[in-house]
């Protein structure tokens, strides 16, 4: 069957007075979107009708079709430029906001799956001295987007604690200095967190995200600590003790932790008890994330790895039991996969999310600094370059200047790979409005930036969790669960009101 | 030389020549580009690349010789049909593509040009004179904390290691592997 799906046999179209469109088709229903963000989902024989141009204006079909854009001479312009613009505005904000600095490579752990290339917790030559935290925070603050997410990455960053605190406040200064909105997360396995440092961190209003995979047997089997001992009750007893910090006091709220899980082979058959353990501790959302076959994982991806398919699977099953808890009342927990998309589909509004985007994120959008002060378009690809192939470096910081890093080769060389009008499939795909490549991901799978999307693991991933996502839709039930999700969802981090502005930040210190 | 290759044209005998022989278990079929067009041709030989192995040639402005084989778990008997499915759709995708081309740029200018008229950024680069004398001297001692700290903390380190971080995963399995044999 073809990825794209193929036109009803026998079918006669006329494109005469057809606006622009891209289908898909579901069976016994079919979806139309078109650039501007806008869809419909139609019944098979009203998009025969459709196509063969049989929908008189008398027909309340007409009007539906008319007022989404899809008949071209009935088509009002500023409203869908408006429309258009609401949903790719990050194409028009100069510089990227996220900027993901590794203070050192060191890790206590060592994960089986680790994208992050790290070393032994000995490799102290691996950490970023001050000299480069300054230059880095220089270089951040000499690129142009107004908002500013700096987020600590490792390794273990904690390892490299008084770094952390340096950069935090340094970037604070500088921030309030050039009238900057500055945003400080901090990435960390918890197993070296103190109160200390929490407190700090709450001072500071950094946000903290952690890693858990599941329940104690699958999380340890993941990411196993170094020299033995169980790594996933720390993570649990700091998420509980920061999540009960924050309900007992209000002005904490903002600093709910978040944990990312990444999905193995072993993590599979167990969603139902991954979601469980995610509500017991009171998250708010988990974020089923593939496995990606970067760094280490893809040395021993025939262990741990899937296809495609597999994952696709696992997130339907998933995201049914989700919905299934918040239908019954069981639980109020949400996926942030479906989030994302939902904010793109439902509200025609970008979630600021580098992965599913274009042209990609890679440069435009985000940066990663290594410990030792070289750029690069993303953290993936950095971690492509521990692997000996220093392709995706863009620059250094202290040598060169973000009008070099944009106009690096490799730079356009990854926007121009992600484009998605100028992808064979992607530009005819029904998901292109909401879609994104990855030039990384690709590089590694297909060794070619724009990779080869007929046979992709990405767009196979991709195109899945959408399908998904749009037969839910339909389900009348799902579609208030979502509609809520919306509602409550905090997803749009990069302009999101209740994260304090630097002045709270400063008044709570 | 047999009637047949002396009735052949040289157009067409020149990449027959190239050709490579297609799989035992492929296909191979000529297109008409003038019915179909080479546009929906190479998209549809694109897509038929999750289930075959595709090779084209010819001249691209009167025909595309298509050779097929299938990859595992594909029936050869049916890439044919799936091609044809996949080129007529292409034919349709095609022709809205190109027939409402002026609209989409249309609609991507306007859009442009309302980003345009919102205010722009902020002028960015903070650099370190536009810090005031209490920031940098805040910043001054902040350096040099941190500095104190690490030297603390690499000092500690050749003497001390309370969370058990400093061997390598290495040799903790070494001590294992050796505990677990005695």
């Amino acid at each position: 069957m073809s990825r794209l799906t193929s036109l009803p046999a026998g079918l006669k179209a006329d494109p005469k007075g057809l606006g622009p469109f891209n289908f898909r088709d579901f069976g016994a229903w079919v979806l139309l979107t078109n650039d501007w963000g806008r869809w419909l989902m139609l019944d098979k024989p009203d998009f025969e009708r459709f196509l063969s141009g049989r929908v008189p204006e008398s027909d309340p079909l007409h009007a539906e079709l008319a007022s989404r854009g899809f008949l071209s001479g009935r088509l009002d312009f500023p409203d869908l430029a408006a429309s258009y613009l609401k949903q790719t505005g990050f194409r028009h904000i100069p510089g990227p906001s996220l900027h993901m600095m590794v203070v050192t490579l060191r890790c206590n752990q060592k994960c089986q799956y680790c994208h992050s290339s790290v070393v032994d917790p000995s490799r102290t030559d691996t950490d970023m001295d001050l000299e480069t935290a300054k230059k880095t925070v220089d270089f951040i603050f000499s690129t142009p987007n107004p908002s500013i997410c700096i987020e600590f990455q490792g390794g273990e960053p904690l390892l490299n604690w008084p770094v952390v605190k340096f950069v935090v406040k340094y970037a604070r200064a500088k921030a309030k200095a050039a009238n900057r909105r500055l945003i400080l997360a901090l990435v960390n396995n918890f197993t070296l967190m103190t109160d200390d440092k929490l407190a700090f961190l709450e001072e500071n209003a950094v946000s903290i995200c952690t890693s858990l995979d599941g329940p104690a047997d699958l999380h340890n089997k993941n990411r196993p600590f170094l020299g033995g001992g169980e790594a996933q009750p720390k993570v649990v007893s700091w998420l509980s003790k920061i999540m009960d910090r924050a309900k007992a006091d209000p002005s904490k709220r903002h600093y709910l932790p978040s944990a990312l899980m990444t999905t193995t082979r072993f993590s599979l058959p167990r969603g139902r008890e991954i979601v469980d353990l995610y509500a017991s501790l009171g998250m708010d959302q988990i974020f089923l994330r593939p496995l990606s076959p970067i760094g280490y994982a893809k040395r021993v991806w025939h262990e741990i790895g899937y296809d495609a398919a597999d994952f696709v699977r696992f997130y339907e099953d998933t995201l049914d039991y989700i919905l299934e808890l918040n239908a019954t009342g069981k639980g109020t927990i949400m996926e942030r996969n479906a989030l994302i998309l939902l904010t793109k589909i439902v509200k025609g509004e970008d979630p600021g999310f580098m992965d599913l985007r274009w042209p990609a994120g890679a440069v435009l959008g985000c940066l990663a600094y290594n410990y030792d002060g070289r750029i690069f378009v993303s953290d993936e690809g950095r971690m492509v370059d521990h692997q000996g192939d220093p392709l995706f470096q863009v620059g250094v910081v202290g040598r060169d200047s973000w009008h070099e890093v944009l106009d690096h080769p490799t730079a356009r060389a990854c926007a121009a790979a992600s484009n998605l009008e100028t992808q064979p499939m992607c530009g005819q795909c029904a998901y292109k409005p909401w879609c994104g490549a990855e030039p990384v991901f690709h590089y590694e799978m297909q060794r070619s930036v724009a990779g080869q999307m007929p046979t992709s693991p990405w767009c196979f991933t991709h195109m899945g969790i959408f399908d998904a996502l749009m037969k839910r839709l339909r389900d009348p039930q799902a579609r208030r669960i979502f509609d809520a999700w919306l509602v409550r969802d905090q997803c749009k981090w990069q302009e999101n009101d209740i994260i304090p502005s630097d002045d709270a930040v400063e008044a709570a210190s | 030389m047999s009637p047949k290759k002396k009735s052949r044209p040289a157009a067409s005998r020149k990449p027959a020549a190239k050709k490579k022989a297609a799989p035992s278990s492929g296909l191979v079929f000529t297109l008409d580009l003038k019915k179909s067009g080479l546009e929906p041709a190479l998209g549809a030989a694109y897509l038929m690349m999750d289930r075959a192995w595709v090779a084209l040639e010819g001249d691209k402005v009167k025909t595309l010789i298509v050779a097929l084989a299938p990859k595992p778990g594909v029936k050869a008997a049916d890439l044919r049909a799936d091609f044809e499915a996949e080129l007529a759709s292409q034919r349709l995708r095609w022709a809205v593509a190109k027939a409402n081309r002026g609209v989409r740029e249309f609609v991507a200018e306007n859009a442009v040009a309302l980003a345009q008229q919102k205010p722009a950024a902020p002028a960015a680069e903070a650099a370190p004179e536009q810090l005031t004398d209490e920031q940098r001297s805040e910043i001054e001692r902040l350096i040099a904390e941190v500095e104190s700290e690490i030297k603390d903390m690499n000092a500690k380190k050749a003497v001390a290691d309370p969370k058990g971080v400093s061997p390598s995963w290495e040799a903790q399995q070494e001590t294992q592997k050796g505990g677990a044999k005695e």
